[in-house]
């Protein structure tokens, strides 16, 4: 739980004295620098919009642990500026998901949203939970380089239209990986390549392709 | 499921590497011989200059010979002439021989003395799970080769080596006859001769290889500076190497249920493999290509 943990705290700095060996506090303000890189590089807005996954265990206890997340989201939406919902999809997992409101910068937008996020896997993890949160995800838009330009350029055009880039945080290694689907089936590898090359140096990622798990039918 | 061709292939290289070690015992065998049955050094030097000539002049013929690759017109592939057409025009290079060996396995190879006469091969292998764009890589990387001079640059590099054992090999008869003692010591001088000419081999042998994958590197390089997509190449390493094979399609959700799958280690393959091989490990030249398309953006 390295990183809600470094994410927490950033947030809440009296937490931050008792995981003094987990010092490694800058993980929130690298998903910022992550999102920035993405845009000016590779034209990949954050799409405002991230979520955790989590597998639902039947019975009160985690019953009420959602409960109390969506507590906490409640109180805090206000003042983080963003909105959630919850959805459950056919694996039978309980997704939250977090979308944020506009504000002058997008790395605001991407640090409330994390923060968000990192609040909620915290609540988790106190009940006890901790193994059943599957990843975080965040979502960027390819948005329209050319969008002035007379020119027509063959690939990007479709290209971003119909693609996403989640950046996935596998809760269990600790690491990001991107996953651009194409279809249900498809992946664009090559893009993901390019993706990887640049997030390398900013934030931990999974260099083991092997590791590079899809999640589809992503519900946002 | 796994196709052939996603295997890891060796069998081009092999080939190729098993007809020029055949050739190259045959012409030390012979030379070695020679100077056993006392002949000078002059002789020698002429007979291996012109082993080693006609080494290099035959070179892209025994290497097409030995992969079944046949020189193809541009109106049996045009698309294919095409894709070369344009990288060699924007790099001012001369259009090299195009040649196709029909095999399943994906694999690309360049041959010939220099960039006048040239011959970039491909197997249809790596025409059938390649897109243009990680073709164009391919084929970049292939044409740096023969702008590189590579086939020379590794002649020579043996050629070196060859002289340096012949020396040897002289100062250890030059010796012998200066001492008189010829008949007593004949089998053991003998024997120290082939051990050290083995030595020098062997010695050469890694050398070589370093050379050659230093020389990978370089084809990367320039293979990405020519088309200014090193993913691309990245992404056809991958699929030719069968790593895009190890990037899942299954679902997380669903490999979630086996936890075993996050303790299974990264294979790794020892440095000893290392040494023996001609080009460097598939991951290694994905990492710099990827260094480089992280540097461009």
């Amino acid at each position: 739980m390295k990183f809600f943990k470094r994410l927490l705290n950033k947030i809440e700095s009296e937490t931050a004295a008792s995981n003094a060996k987990h010092d490694d506090s800058d993980a929130i303000f690298s998903l910022a620098s992550a999102s920035l890189l993405l845009e000016e590089k590779l034209g990949l807005k954050f799409s405002k919009t991230a979520a955790l996954c989590i597998k639902i265990i039947n019975g009160g206890l985690f019953k009420n642990t959602i409960n109390d997340c969506t507590g906490l989201l409640d109180v805090s939406k206000e003042e983080f500026k963003f909105d959630y919902k919850i959805f459950t999809d056919s694996f039978d997992y309980l997704w939250i998901i977090i979308n944020g409101k506009d504000l002058p910068t997008n790395s605001d937008i991407i640090t409330n949203v994390a923060a968000a996020l990192s609040s909620t896997g915290d609540i988790i993890e106190e009940h006890g939970f901790s193994n059943q949160i599957l990843s975080a995800i965040f979502q960027f838009k390819f948005f329209d380089i050319h969008n002035n330009s007379t020119i027509n350029y063959k690939n990007d055009n479709s290209y971003n239209n119909k693609k996403n880039l989640y950046l996935i945080y596998n809760y269990k290694t600790n690491n990001f990986y991107p996953y651009i689907p194409i279809d249900n089936v498809y992946r664009d590898a090559s893009k993901e390549l390019q993706v990887l090359s640049i997030l390398k140096s900013v934030i931990s990622v999974e260099e083991d392709f092997s590791k590079w798990f899809p999640i589809k039918g992503i519900p946002f | 499921m796994e196709h052939s061709w996603q295997k890891r292939d060796t069998g081009i290289t092999v080939r190729i590497i098993i007809c020029l070690s055949i050739l190259t015992l045959l012409y030390v065998i012979f030379i070695t011989v020679l100077a056993y049955l006392g002949l000078g050094f002059i002789p020698i030097m002429l007979i291996s200059a012109t082993f080693i000539l006609a080494q290099w002049f035959f070179s892209d013929k025994i290497v097409l010979w030995s992969t079944h690759a046949k020189i193809v017109t541009s109106h049996q592939y045009p698309s294919l002439h095409s894709l070369v057409e344009r990288i060699v025009s924007r790099t001012n290079m001369p259009m090299p021989k195009i040649a196709v060996a029909v095999n399943r396995i994906p694999n690309a190879f360049a041959t010939g003395k220099g960039p006048g006469s040239s011959v970039v091969a491909v197997t249809t292998g790596l025409l059938e799970i390649l897109d243009t764009d990680e073709l164009e890589g391919v084929l970049a990387h292939e044409l740096t080769h023969i702008k590189n001079r590579d086939v020379m640059v590794i002649t020579l590099a043996s050629l070196f080596s060859t002289i340096a054992w012949q020396i040897m090999q002289f100062g250890f008869y030059g010796s012998l006859y200066s001492g008189g003692s010829r008949d007593r010591n004949n089998g053991s001088a003998f024997l120290i001769v082939i051990l050290v000419a083995f030595a020098t081999w062997l010695l050469s042998f890694f050398i070589i290889r370093a050379i050659s994958r230093y020389r990978e590197y370089s084809a990367d390089r320039g293979a990405a500076q020519m088309t200014g997509k090193p993913a691309k190449l990245a992404n056809a390493l991958m699929k030719i190497s069968g790593t895009m094979n190890r990037v899942p399609t299954r679902d997380l959700r669903q490999v979630e249920g086996y936890n075993a799958f996050f303790i299974i280690p990264a294979i790794s393959r020892s440095t000893f493999a290392n040494l023996f091989s001609t080009h460097p490990s598939v991951e290694k030249r994905i990492e710099r290509l990827l260094d480089m398309e992280a540097s461009m953006h």
